[in-house]
């Protein structure tokens, strides 16, 4: 009974996910725990993304988007002042501007969340390439962006530093305000949330300006410690992003998303990549086991249930008795 | 056993065949005005294609000129092919197919690299190769309940893996052969790929609209367990959309290989959102069961013409991109406002 209950949760499947991807850092790559600062540095852009995009996939929606967003704050950090502050600041504000303008085209104009992001995911990178003219711009004050690079307490840096906070920032809201408890109830039922006097709307926008602004940090974070602003930047974060929010036990059908599970999920897939790097394998294969990882995931975490339904549903259809069947799938 | 159970699900089929052909009978000056009605993404996208196809035709130098007609229906041919297919899976309900990308590649690289055993067996190996991705999609999607995104992002993730495994990025020359020959010749103004992507998207569009198994289709993207009840195989339906889409890639894949007459691995990127952007500027409803070959085909036209123009214009590449994306993004504002209007 209690090895059910290990895995009956997402979160402990999870957590048993990343426990056992350690065991085999431990196993095969040794030295890879000893730079655990160097693996927690490469994966502050999924991280962040993927704490980003908790309140959005928590409301049942999907922001698509992030990857460029990121970019569009790097292209701003990178080009609007020489003073690294000033640039810092409107990089920051670009990622909640955009997040506006996805909350109010998936809230107020009523667009598929999917489908919005998708087009704004064009049109910011779009936008990206025409502020930076297609390449790296890289930063005017580099020795300002230098001093964040240094650790400052053990290996840790202070981007990672940056992203614990707003981790902690985004669990806090979650679980500890009306506003965050408002977004489970809105992903669990639109319609009930509605009725029980829930401003949908006005919720839907704070999740993608939350999900906007994060990301937009994220990009920041990432033209100072690449001391450039690449339009480039955010390509290959969207989809590893949602794949450790899912493998953090987030639903896409909205309800359910956890930002330890996030984080989680980004440790998970970010040591399986750092330690087949420092194997000596190259991105080819790294992209073989993470493809790997992922559909083991899917059987591991979220749709557990599902096998078990889809067993239930062809025995009662066995035994002819539609109503069964009927009952089965309302469950 | 089950057979009194498919009886009443075969009923159910007959009895939605013959209420989706009853439009038919509506009198002609009624039909037009009903399929916008039913379709008013696609009227808008179609009217909006209309209008950039006037206006390049009045104001633009170069819009008419045969080798810009080629280039722009060739283009159109590659991503039509990959967004016809595309249709079926959003259709059934699975969201997207990011694998296309790989796909591409793998059918690209294989028809180059057996080229020299005759064109048969390496169109075959190309398809066989795209097919495995399709049952790895439908295991994913289907029996395993994942989410269409996660899954495909999973194959494609792991399939640029293996193929960069193998070929170690290397690009692939290739020769003349039938290939190249289907890539690189035109019957009059057409090219012979866009001929390719005609054909599929008449076929497409009878096996979605004209038989059982689109009918089936349809019924798992509307709601999979209902239609599991009413007897329908949804994890065959699954299957074959994701098969369907294979085909179309691994065509575009090929035919494009032919064309450039090289395949190397990163050959494909960009088609699979650009694809998806087709096939939901043209109407399909993301959420599965709805959709239209019409609309994807008219989606991709849409894209291009308006990419070729922007290019015509004069408009630096960086710029082109983002106003691509808003056009996108005005597109589904119209249709999204129209269609709650037309619900209320």
């Amino acid at each position: 009974m209690n090895t059910k209950n290990l895995f009956s949760s997402p979160l402990s499947r999870c957590s048993l996910l990343l426990a056992a991807i350690i065991v085999a850092l431990l196993v095969f790559q040794p030295t890879a725990l000893g730079s655990y600062g160097i693996i927690a540095a490469s994966i502050v852009p999924v991280w962040l993304v993927a704490v980003a995009l908790v309140p959005v996939l928590v409301l049942g929606e999907i922001d698509l988007s992030v990857g460029s967003t990121m970019a569009v704050a790097a292209a701003v950090t990178s080009t609007v002042s020489p003073n690294l502050l000033v640039g810092v600041v409107c990089g920051a504000l670009a990622g909640i501007v955009v997040g506006i303008v996805n909350g109010l085209l998936v809230a107020k104009v009523g667009i598929s969340s999917f489908v919005a992001t998708l087009a704004t995911q064009i049109t910011l990178y779009g936008l990206a390439l025409a502020i930076t003219s297609g390449g790296p711009v890289t930063l005017p004050d580099q020795e300002a962006a230098m001093s964040f690079a240094p650790p400052i307490l053990g290996q840790i840096t202070p981007a990672v530093l940056v992203a614990v906070a707003v981790s902690v920032a985004v669990w806090w809201t979650m679980a500890r305000t009306h506003s965050g408890r408002d977004l489970f109830a809105i992903g669990g039922n639109r319609g009930a949330a509605r009725a029980a006097g829930i401003p949908v709307t006005a919720r839907t926008l704070l999740a993608f300006c939350v999900c906007g602004g994060i990301s937009g940090l994220a990009g920041v974070l990432a033209t100072i410690d690449l001391g450039a602003g690449s339009p480039n930047l955010g390509s290959t974060v969207v989809m590893l992003s949602i794949a450790a929010a899912v493998i953090g036990g987030a639903n896409l059908a909205g309800g359910r998303a956890s930002v330890v599970g996030a984080v989680l999920g980004a440790f998970a897939l970010g040591s399986i990549s750092i330690g087949l790097q420092m194997g000596g394998l190259d991105s080819s294969a790294e992209n073989t086991v993470v493809g790997v990882i992922l559909f083991l995931a899917i059987i591991l975490t979220g749709q557990h249930h599902s096998l078990l339904q889809i067993i239930r549903i062809e025995r009662a259809r066995l035994s002819r008795n539609t109503s069964d069947a009927l009952a089965e799938t309302a469950r | 056993m089950t057979t009194e159970l498919t009886k009443p699900g075969e009923a159910e089929y007959h009895a939605a065949a013959s209420s989706s052909a009853a439009p038919v009978t509506v009198p002609a000056t009624n039909g037009l005005l009903d399929s916008i009605r039913r379709n008013p993404t696609t009227t808008v996208v179609a009217a909006a294609l209309a209008l950039l196809a006037l206006g390049g035709i009045l104001f633009v130098d170069g819009f008419t000129s045969t080798q810009n007609v080629e280039t722009v229906l060739r283009d159109a041919a590659f991503l039509g092919l990959v967004a016809v297919g595309m249709t079926f899976v959003v259709v059934s309900g699975s969201i997207v197919d990011l694998s296309v990308v790989p796909q591409m590649a793998v059918a690209a690289t294989v028809a180059t690299v057996l080229r020299d055993h005759g064109p048969w067996i390496s169109i075959t190996a190309a398809l066989a190769a795209c097919l495995l991705f399709s049952l790895v999609n439908a295991l994913g999607t289907g029996p395993l309940g994942g989410n269409g995104v996660i899954v495909t992002l999973a194959t494609a993730t792991a399939g640029i893996g293996i193929l960069e495994t193998f070929t170690g990025g290397a690009q692939y020359s290739g020769g003349p052969g039938l290939l190249a020959t289907i890539g690189s010749s035109s019957v009059g103004v057409l090219p012979v790929p866009f001929l390719v992507f005609v054909a599929v998207a008449v076929l497409a569009h009878l096996l979605l609209t004209r038989t059982i198994f689109g009918l089936r289709l349809r019924a798992t993207g509307t709601r999979r367990a209902a239609a599991k009840v009413a007897g329908i195989s949804t994890s065959r339906s699954l299957w074959s959309a994701f098969a369907l889409c294979s085909v179309g890639a691994a065509l575009a894949g090929m035919i494009l290989a032919g064309y450039s007459s090289s395949a190397v691995s990163t050959m494909s990127a960009g088609y699979d959102f650009m694809a998806l952007a087709a096939v939901v500027v043209g109407g399909t409803a993301l959420l599965g069961g709805k959709g239209t070959i019409v609309g994807t085909v008219a989606g991709v036209l849409f894209l291009q013409v308006l990419l070729d123009l922007l290019s015509l214009v004069g408009l630096p590449y960086h710029w082109q991109q983002f106003i691509q994306g808003i056009v996108i993004v005005a597109t589904l504002a119209v249709t999204a406002v129209l269609g709650r209007r037309s619900a209320s």
